[in-house]
């Protein structure tokens, strides 16, 4: 009896140990390739975003393998799945940087949560990391996050865009819903700091991302007479927002609006005939056939979501996938301008000296003070015109 | 506009609480026949609301015909739901079964984030999107058709428990199996038929849920437990009980979202289950077991 | 009954108490590159918190859904009182235990005469409730983003940094704590809660008050989950309430049921499966979920008294038979005669 537990006990360790993966050796040691980590969060509440980031990503690393790799180096992709949580998030991490020998890491498992407790692991060990997650706070202040950098818009560059928006349309009043996850409470912090000084009332209330009815809240918040109603969410909670605010406020003509994490012609077409008119904040990714030829990042896009589309059976790549696919793509330039030396600092410096990036979300420029890159230059106000995004006037 | 608030506030907690009692009623029957919580189904409504968007999205399938299917998909899974709980004849206890679903339940959600590719779905109300205006709040007729849907469960059930005999052997059952012998019914039987029960009410709440919102693979845990609080606040096993509890949970909600900190709002439940179990554990309308040693 | 209780534990669970502290000692050995150093430390806090598990799991024979919200807790508090308060991480270690004791007692006071169904569904309710306001007290906790900046810990100004020296400490911890438990099992007091989860009747003859005692295993379940929950925060020095969601309760719960709840060895085998399923996972990201429920579907039906629950009961069938075939020996050989 004794005999058989020690024995199960063993043969445990050892399927723990193994499992670890502690046995395989450093797979970046090889001069053929450069071993790129990544994680995003693919189930659980997040999955759909995530699913959206990975398929980005792994267009970004095709597409530069395909053409020869940085300085004749392949990329080496490793994924993990966090599944939402940042404990595992860290395992994950110390996994990729210890055990699978990767040398720079893009992605932080889809929220801002894990990309907050991934970013002291790769620093620590002078290893770059490029975020694909909003929070400023992953980069802010520079100074203390040398060797990390993102390719997502600051909440504050978002909230500007919005700010001058409401100015230019004479709102005054505006009607603020923001779901409980890190994605809607980032956002209410900066709203709340910015509008009041540009004379811009707001009125808040938050809602769980999984609730089924918001018209209470929305009747509320009417009782104010705001202008505008916006929600910040990337929840399914936002077709009810859409739903609830239309057939509460059925006769009055008010802006509705949501922030960029909605982007996504799913979500409207299946809200339908409530989503006709809405108003969004995003970069200018969803509208790139409608703009300008001249604007620089035309062909970026263009290029991008035609292959996007067609390596995904006609999917629609939103703005999620965007963002990975710029963030791989920083990776690969710095790398490139570094001639494949992944060292951290180096990596860093190199980024910070790309000049401008263009990519499929924005034009980039990374300063020793900014690594987040984007301003509201970059952000586009687009309108759901019943069937495709459009640019709002 | 105040009168306006209180009755959108009850007008939502309604709709919602509607689906909630429908819910807690998938617990009670589980728990009559078997006394144990059956963590599937919040799982249920789930397949029972994605199944039918996804029919009716992805394969224009006529909306009614795509809730009939949607039902009838479910109802097997509820079918299947028992022949892996018991199937094996190795699990006695009702906290072993309990166990037992969590695992159940984790694999329907793994599956069905594959099957729908982690896509949402929406299903229109089969009422028609109008919303409707009463005293200066408005809502979706599915609300309408949501609290009729659940007085007609609760009334058919009360009826069944009542009236036939294997509704009779259902509600005394509670697995025991010496009780079950002597009505002459083995206790798979029995079994069979609650998660049968248990798993069609799960998709009725899910074709009444789905046109409020839209569903994904996500849709149903969260869902579950508040159902389970709901279920408890009535008496767990009690099918009246279970309406009421469900209409109280949901109103309680919409108070703390139209009135309170509505950041909190989602917490209200799981409150109301600890002071539920601290203070009157048999909830407000008694049930039949003892709850407390 | 209690004859054969009485004997099982003299026997049985001091080899099991040595080998939780040889696995400890032995581990690390086996494997100590960084990562690798990680994860053992995260398996012993792992020990650490389902050695308190199984007070109410395997002892008062009570399934608790409330220990990753307690878990929780402790690390928020520990986190929350270095961060917010500058306590030094010592005294943030003593905090944290004591934060979750309170609030363990006070759950088990809410839910102590209730059945078993109805106990789980409140420590369920319990768990929730910690999970959900870790998210929402945005002010204190960092909200969904997470409390960030939490130091390493450290004792005069010496830094808990290295692995190794993470791991020692955690490690210790851990055998202090399971020598502890096992004392307490073997005392009075502990054979009176072992008789109060194997039969309540058992218990009232025995003199002891099965309130008293549950009590008692809820609040020493809380204290480890406070340790735990403390080490947590300084070792990732980051914390975000997805860590101590649903699925983490569960997750323990079926760990330790699977490992054998209420036997001396449990915590070390659960702690080794939990590290094991969260390494083994990372590989399968589409199916994990699938797979895992799968794993633990069939482990549910193979072992649904755990797996030393289910060895020892086969020992035991073997030993009634033998005795049972002596028994038909001796008739035959009467007979015979």
């Amino acid at each position: 009896m004794r005999k058989k537990i020690l024995a199960l006990l063993a043969g445990s360790a050892l399927l723990a140990s193994s499992a670890c993966g502690l046995g395989s050796s450093g797979a970046g040691d090889g001069d053929d390739s450069i071993t790129i980590g990544t994680l995003f969060t693919v189930s659980g509440a997040g999955a759909k975003l995530g699913d959206k980031m990975r398929k980005g990503a792994e267009l970004a690393v095709e597409k530069v393998n395909s053409e020869g790799g940085i300085n004749g180096k392949q990329i080496k992709w490793v994924f993990y799945d966090p599944a939402g949580d940042t404990s595992t998030a860290v395992q994950q991490t110390n996994r990729m940087l210890d055990s699978d020998g990767v040398e720079l890491v893009v992605g932080g498992g889809g929220s801002s949560g894990i990309a907050l407790a991934m970013d002291p692991i790769t620093s620590g060990k002078g290893i770059a990391f490029i975020a694909t997650e909003g929070a400023r706070q992953i980069v802010e202040p520079a100074g203390e996050h040398r060797l990390t950098f993102k390719t997502t818009f600051n909440d504050t560059t978002m909230v500007e865009k919005l700010i001058e928006y409401w100015k230019a349309n004479d709102v005054t009043k505006v009607a603020f819903m923001p779901d409980t996850s890190s994605f809607g409470q980032s956002a209410q912090e900066e709203l709340e700091r910015l509008a009041p000084e540009a004379g811009i009332e707001v009125f808040t209330a938050a809602f769980d991302p999984a609730a089924n009815d918001l018209t209470p809240q929305v009747k509320r918040l009417a009782s104010n007479d705001p202008q505008a109603y916006l929600a910040w969410t990337t929840q399914p909670s936002g077709v009810t927002f859409l739903n609830n605010v239309r057939s509460v406020l059925a006769n009055k003509d008010v802006m509705v609006m949501h922030g960029f994490g909605f982007v996504d012609d799913r979500y409207m077409q299946q809200a339908g005939k409530a989503a006709e008119g809405t108003i969004l904040v995003s970069p200018k990714l969803p509208v790139w056939d409608k703009i300008d030829d001249s604007d620089q990042q035309k062909a970026t896009m263009e290029e991008f979501a035609t292959s996007y589309a067609e390596k995904y059976g006609g999917e629609q790549p939103n703005v999620y996938a965007g963002q990975a696919y710029d963030a791989m793509m920083v990776a690969a330039e710095a790398l490139r301008a570094t001639g494949g030396d992944t060292d951290g600092e180096k990596v860093a410096q190199a980024i910070e000296g790309l000049g401008s990036h263009v990519g499929v979300t924005g034009v980039f420029k990374y300063t020793s003070d900014d690594h987040s890159g984007l301003t509201s230059d970059d952000v586009a106000v687009i309108k759901w015109d019943g069937s495709r995004f459009v640019p709002a006037e | 506009m105040e009168t306006g608030l209180f009755i959108q506030v009850l007008l939502s907690g309604l709709s919602v609480g509607a689906i909630y009692a429908i819910v807690a009623l998938g617990f009670g029957v589980i728990f009559n026949a078997t006394g144990a919580i059956n963590f599937v189904q919040g799982e249920y409504v789930m397949v029972g609301g994605l199944s039918a968007a996804m029919l009716y999205e992805a394969w224009n399938v006529p909306i009614f015909f795509a809730i009939l299917v949607a039902i009838a998909v479910t109802t097997l899974l509820g079918f299947l739901t028992e022949a892996g709980l018991l199937g094996f004849g190795r699990l006695r206890t009702p906290a072993a079964i309990t166990i037992a679903t969590i695992a159940i339940a984790v694999i329907v959600k793994g599956a069905a984030m594959l099957i729908s590719a982690r896509d949402t779905y929406a299903l229109p109300s089969l009422l028609g999107p109008e919303a409707l205006r009463i005293l200066g709040a408005s809502t979706s007729r599915q609300t309408v058709l949501n609290l009729v849907l659940s007085v007609l469960v609760v009334v058919a059930l009360t009826v069944f428990f009542r009236r036939t005999k294997l509704g009779t052997t259902l509600r005394a059952a509670a697995g025991d199996s010496e009780t079950l012998q002597t009505f002459g019914v083995s206790y798979r039987t029995t079994a069979r038929w609650a998660f049968v029960i248990a798993a069609a009410l799960g998709a009725v709440a899910g074709a009444g849920l789905a046109p409020l919102t839209v569903m994904s693979f996500d849709s149903g845990t969260l869902l579950g437990l508040k159902g389970f609080a709901a279920a408890m606040l009535g008496g767990l096993g009690n099918p009246q009980g279970a309406l009421a509890g469900g209409l109280l949970l949901g109103v309680a909600e919409a108070v703390v979202s139209g009135y309170g900190t509505s950041a909190y709002a989602d917490v209200v439940a799981f409150v109301v289950l600890l002071a539920i179990l601290t203070f009157r554990p048999t909830g407000m309308f008694g049930t039949a077991r003892a709850v407390r040693t | 009954m209690m004859s054969r209780l009485t004997r099982s534990l003299s026997r049985n669970n001091s080899w099991e108490l040595w080998l939780t502290i040889g696995l400890l000692l032995l581990l690390p050995m086996l494997l100590a590159t960084d990562y690798a150093l990680t994860i053992w430390t995260r398996m012993a806090i792992y020990v650490i918190l389902l050695t308190g598990l199984n007070f109410i799991n395997g002892m008062a024979g009570m399934i608790s859904l409330a220990q990753a919200g307690f878990f929780g807790l402790g690390a928020y508090a520990a986190g929350i009182a270095a961060v917010r308060f500058d306590v030094p991480p010592v005294l943030a270690l003593v905090i944290a235990p004591l934060v979750v004791t309170a609030a363990a007692l006070l759950v088990g006071m809410m839910s102590m005469r209730l059945k078993e169904i109805y106990f789980k569904m409140a420590t369920l309710g319990a768990g929730f409730v910690l999970f959900l306001l870790f998210g929402r007290m945005v002010e204190l906790t960092g909200g969904p983003n997470g409390l960030v900046g939490i130091p390493p810990f450290s004792v005069f100004g010496f830094a808990f940094t290295e692995p190794i020296v993470k791991y020692a400490f955690v490690a210790l911890l851990a055998i202090i704590g399971a020598i502890v438990a096992h004392n307490l099992l073997v005392s009075r007091t502990g054979r009176a809660l072992r008789a109060y989860g194997a039969s309540e009747p058992a218990a009232l003859a025995a003199g002891a008050s099965p309130f008293k005692l549950r009590l008692l295993a809820f609040g020493m379940s809380g204290f480890y989950a406070g340790v735990a929950g403390a080490l947590e925060a300084f070792d990732a020095r980051f914390i975000s309430p997805s860590t101590f969601d649903f699925m983490m309760a569960v997750l323990l719960v079926v760990a330790l049921v699977l490992s054998g709840a209420g036997r001396m060895i449990g915590p070390i085998l659960g702690a080794l499966l939990l590290t094991g399923i969260e390494v083994f996972a990372a590989d399968y990201a589409d199916y994990e979920p699938l797979i895992m429920g799968v794993i633990f579907l069939i482990a549910v039906q193979l072992f649904p008294r755990g797996l030393a629950g289910e060895l020892a009961a086969r020992r035991e069938d073997r030993r009634e038979r033998a005795k049972r075939e002596a028994a038909a020996q001796t008739e035959r050989e009467v007979v015979r005669a």
